[in-house]
């Protein structure tokens, strides 16, 4: 397979591991069931986003964006205690999507034998949309937790020249 | 005891390797949020076994053992990343260091990483 044009080709083979991942990592890291929602989602204003970018063979702009709800409840898994301010969602939140792009960016590898690294994700407060260039392939995967929390993981590929 | 330097930008990462390790024949005695922050500490605290994160802001996990590497040859270091594939796990053994354990981390998978890179 040609990896530059990964989500051209597959982008039905990418959904599906989104939708793989995504769920079995919130169940193990976070303890979160998740199913992936088809019908548009009316998102609550208190979002916050995650995001990074891979390097290597190819180039990958990844998101998170999650209701607060959702990253407040992993965090407090994750850290084991209440939680003491925002900084422990943040912190919590990047290392459950670092979790979560090692294991996308592993599965491209192992299914088209690509090598790739990730930046270490960013936070940031309130939903980032990706901004479209016309030029890349777009894949965005709508989840709801059992506690009707709502959240998004998107991925697009850059072609590189 | 034997003693454990951890190099992760999370402190979630930090605190859950202290807790599995409780009880066990291994301490952390020393937590570093970048590698930079791993080579300055390095020889102040001689640990037996690093447990080196691979994605970390300014140098990463792989520059930061091969630097160690260089100037201590005997360093015993465990490579530790959610991202777990041939390759990355090919370029850890190529730099020299001494397993590669995945996150999510396990109790049972890091003890005996441990046990492999301390002998």
């Amino acid at each position: 397979m040609n990896s530059l044009t990964l989500l051209d080709k597959d982008s039905n083979k990418i959904d599906a591991l989104i939708q793989l991942v995504t769920v079995q990592v919130a169940e193990t890291v976070a303890n979160v069931k998740l199913r992936r929602e088809r019908s548009p989602l009316d998102f609550g204003v208190d979002m916050c986003t995650v995001y990074t970018s891979t390097k290597g063979a190819y180039q990958m702009r990844l998101v998170l964006c999650a209701e607060r709800s959702f990253l407040l409840r992993i965090a407090e898994h994750m850290l084991g205690e209440p939680i003491s301010g925002f900084g422990d969602i943040e912190e919590a939140a990047k290392e459950f999507f670092n979790i979560l792009c090692g294991h996308i960016v592993g599965e491209i590898a192992r299914q088209c034998r690509v090598k790739a690294m990730f930046t270490p994700p960013s936070f940031v407060r309130g939903s980032c949309f990706m901004k479209k260039t016309g030029k890349q392939a777009e894949s965005s995967i709508c989840f709801v937790s059992s506690q009707n929390e709502k959240l998004y993981v998107s991925c697009d590929q850059i072609p590189i020249v | 005891m034997k003693k454990v330097m951890v190099v992760d930008d999370s402190r979630i990462v930090h605190k859950r390797i202290k807790e599995l390790l409780e009880g066990s024949d291994y301490e952390v005695m020393c937590c570093c949020n970048s590698g930079e922050e791993a080579i300055s500490h390095y020889e102040e605290y001689l640990p037996d076994v690093i447990t080196m994160d691979i994605v970390m802001p300014g140098a990463d996990g792989f520059d930061t053992a091969r630097e160690i590497l260089n100037r201590y040859p005997n360093a015993r270091i465990l490579m530790v990343s959610s991202l777990a594939y041939d390759q990355m796990i090919d370029e850890a053994v190529k730099i020299g260091a001494k397993g590669f354990v995945f996150k999510p981390l396990d109790q049972e998978q890091l003890l005996n990483s441990l046990e492999h890179a301390a002998k």
